[in-house]
C-alpha cells in the first residue's frame, strides 16, 4: 500500500521569511501583506522551510512533553495553519520530484512546550503597490503620472 | 544571466543595454542644452557619488544631498545623471517595453538583472536606470518642475538602493540620531512619530543623519549612513521644536507635512556615519512622560522591513535578510512618545548612553 505524503515549500521568490525565537516574519512580496507567526507556529514554519511533512510535524509537537491537549488538538492546529498559510499563498505544494532535497531532515525544532499557532496578517503596504494596470500612454509611449492633466502639456 | 532581488531573468540583455545608452546620450545633451557644469560630487555611504541635473531638477534634487557634498575629484563610484525634457527640450526616447510590464513596485519585467536595474515610479512619473557594471545611473522625467515632493525629499531611492544594495548596504525607511559616537535606528510606519522624534533630539544638540531614509550595513558592524538632508515635519510640531521653531522655512500653503532642508535651517548638525548602536520603534503614547521598553527583534523587523521593502522599488530579500541581522545584532526597544518634548530627547540619549560600551 502506498502511502501518499502532501509536502509544501515556501513559495519563494515571492515570499521572503525570517524565523526568531518565538515568531516567524513572513513577507509576501507580490501581494504586500505581511504575517507574524507565534505560538509554536514559529516551529511548525521552521520544519517546513526544512521540508518536514505536516503529519511529522504534528508527531513531533505532539512527542513527549508537547502538547498538552494530545495529538488530535495539535494536528487540528497544524492542519489549519497549513490551510491558512495555503490561502495566503506564503507555501505551495511540492511537486513531486522536488521532495528529494529535503528528505532526511525530519526533526522539528522543539524550544519550549506546544502553544496554538497564531497567525496575523497585517495589509497596510497594500497601498504601495501598484495594483492597477497603467491605462495611459503619453505620445512616446511613457506612462503620465497620477492626475496630470494632458491639456497641460507643453 | 543571474537574477538580482526584486527583478526577473532579462530575456532583452541587449534591449535594455541599447536603452540605457540611447537614455544616457539623451540625458547628455538635455544637460549640455542647459548649460549643466561638471556636476557635484557626494559622499554617500562611503562612496563617492557624482550628480548631474538642469534646470528645475537641480534645486528639486540635489537639495537633498547638500551635507554630504565633498570636493570635486576625477573618480567616483557612481554617476547619475538626472534630466527632465520639457526644460531641456530633448524627448526620452521610447520604451522599448510595454504597458503590460510594469510591475506592482515599479519595477519593469525584462529590464532588471545582476547588470541593469529598471523602474518606473507612477506617482511621480519618474524613470530610474542603472548599469551597474559601468557605474551609471539616469533619473528622467518630463516635467522636471512637477517633480512630488516624495522625489525633492528623497531622491534617487531605487538608484541607491539599487547599486549600493550590491554593496553590503540596504537603503531603509527609518529616521536615525547620534550623540557620543554612536547613533540609534527610529523605525515605523508613517505616523509614528519618528520624525518627530528625530527632529526634537537635533534640536536638543544631537546629529542628524536622516529624517524618513537611511543607509544601513550590518557587516563588519551596524553602521548608518546619511543619504538625505530632509525632514518632513508637521507646521504644529516644528512650532515646539527648540532649535528649529522660527528656523525652518514652511510653506503655508502646502498641506499636511511640511518639508524642510535642514542644511538651511540647522548648517552643523549632521553626522555622514555613525556606529549604529539600538533600534527604537516609536509610537504616540498619549501620556505626558515618554518610557522605554524592550522589544524583541521580531518586533523590530516588522517595524522595519515592510516599509523599506515596499517604498524602494527593487528591495527585496536582500534588504530583509540585512535589517533582520541589525535587529538581531542590536537592542531593540519601544519608545512611547510623550506629549512633553522637552523629555523625548533626554530618553533616546539614554539609551546611546546605556548601550554605548557594547
Amino acid at each position: 500500500m502506498v502511502h501518499i505524503v502532501a509536502r509544501f515549500r515556501v513559495n519563494s521568490p515571492a515570499v521572503i521569511h525570517q524565523t526568531f525565537e518565538s515568531e516567524a516574519v513572513i513577507v509576501n512580496l507580490e501581494t504586500g501583506d505581511y504575517f507574524s507567526l507565534r505560538g509554536s507556529g514559529a516551529e511548525v514554519w521552521e520544519a517546513i522551510v526544512r521540508g518536514v511533512p505536516e503529519e511529522e510535524i504534528v508527531a513531533g509537537l505532539a512527542g513527549e512533553g508537547g502538547a498538552g491537549d494530545g495529538r488530535g488538538g495539535v494536528g487540528d492546529d497544524v492542519h489549519g495553519l497549513f490551510v491558512e498559510l495555503l490561502r495566503e499563498a506564503l507555501i505551495v505544494p511540492v511537486e513531486a520530484g522536488a521532495i528529494a532535497a529535503g528528505a532526511g531532515v525530519r526533526q522539528i525544532a522543539r524550544r519550549r512546550p506546544y502553544e496554538r499557532p497564531i497567525l496575523e496578517k497585517f495589509t497596510d503596504m497594500r497601498e504601495l503597490l501598484l495594483l492597477d494596470p497603467i491605462h495611459e500612454l503619453d505620445e512616446m509611449g511613457w506612462p503620465r503620472p497620477a492626475g496630470e492633466e494632458m491639456a497641460g502639456e507643453r | 544571466m543571474r537574477e538580482r532581488e526584486g527583478g526577473v531573468g532579462c530575456h532583452r540583455a541587449s534591449g535594455a543595454e541599447a536603452f540605457f545608452e540611447l537614455a544616457w546620450e539623451g540625458g547628455c545633451r538635455a544637460l549640455a542644452a542647459l548649460g549643466v557644469m561638471p556636476g557635484r560630487l557626494y559622499d554617500i555611504g562611503g562612496f563617492r557619488v557624482r550628480m548631474r541635473a538642469g534646470g528645475p531638477m537641480v534645486g528639486h534634487l540635489l537639495g537633498a544631498f547638500g551635507h554630504l557634498e565633498i570636493s570635486p575629484a576625477e573618480s567616483r563610484d557612481l554617476d547619475i545623471l538626472a534630466w527632465d525634457s520639457v526644460s531641456s527640450g530633448v524627448p526620452m526616447p521610447s520604451p522599448p517595453w510595454g504597458r503590460d510590464d510594469y510591475g506592482q513596485r515599479g519595477e519593469i519585467r525584462g529590464f532588471n538583472d545582476a547588470r541593469f536595474m529598471a523602474a518606473f515610479d507612477q506617482v511621480g512619473g519618474a524613470l530610474n536606470l542603472l548599469d551597474r557594471a559601468s557605474g551609471r545611473a539616469i533619473f528622467w522625467t518630463r516635467d522636471g518642475a512637477r517633480l512630488p515632493e516624495h522625489e525633492r525629499g528623497a531622491p534617487f531611492r531605487a538608484i541607491l538602493n539599487g547599486w549600493l544594495g550590491g554593496r553590503g548596504c540596504a537603503l531603509a525607511h527609518g529616521a536615525a540620531v547620534g550623540a557620543g559616537g554612536g547613533a540609534v535606528l527610529l523605525a515605523g510606519m508613517g505616523g509614528s512619530g519618528k520624525s518627530t522624534t528625530a527632529l526634537i533630539c537635533v534640536g536638543g544638540g544631537m546629529s542628524f543623519l536622516g529624517d524618513d531614509y537611511c543607509l544601513l550595513r550590518a557587516d563588519p558592524s551596524p553602521e548608518v549612513s546619511s543619504v538625505y538632508g530632509t525632514a518632513k515635519v508637521a507646521p504644529a510640531d516644528l512650532a515646539r521644536m527648540p532649535g528649529l521653531a522660527g528656523r525652518a522655512a514652511v510653506d503655508p500653503g502646502v498641506p499636511g507635512k511640511a518639508l524642510i532642508f535642514l542644511a538651511d535651517a540647522l548648517p552643523g548638525c549632521f553626522a555622514r556615519r555613525l556606529p549604529l548602536r539600538a533600534v527604537l520603534r516609536p509610537v504616540v503614547a498619549g501620556g505626558r512622560e515618554t518610557s522605554l521598553r524592550a522589544a524583541d527583534a521580531a518586533e523590530a523587523l516588522r517595524a522595519l522591513a515592510p516599509s523599506s521593502i515596499f517604498q524602494v522599488s527593487g528591495s527585496g530579500g536582500g534588504t530583509f535578510d540585512l535589517l533582520a541581522g541589525l535587529v538581531r545584532a542590536l537592542p531593540c526597544y519601544h519608545l512611547a512618545l510623550g506629549t512633553d518634548f522637552s523629555r523625548i530627547g533626554e530618553v533616546v540619549r539614554g539609551v546611546l548612553s546605556g548601550v554605548s560600551g557594547r
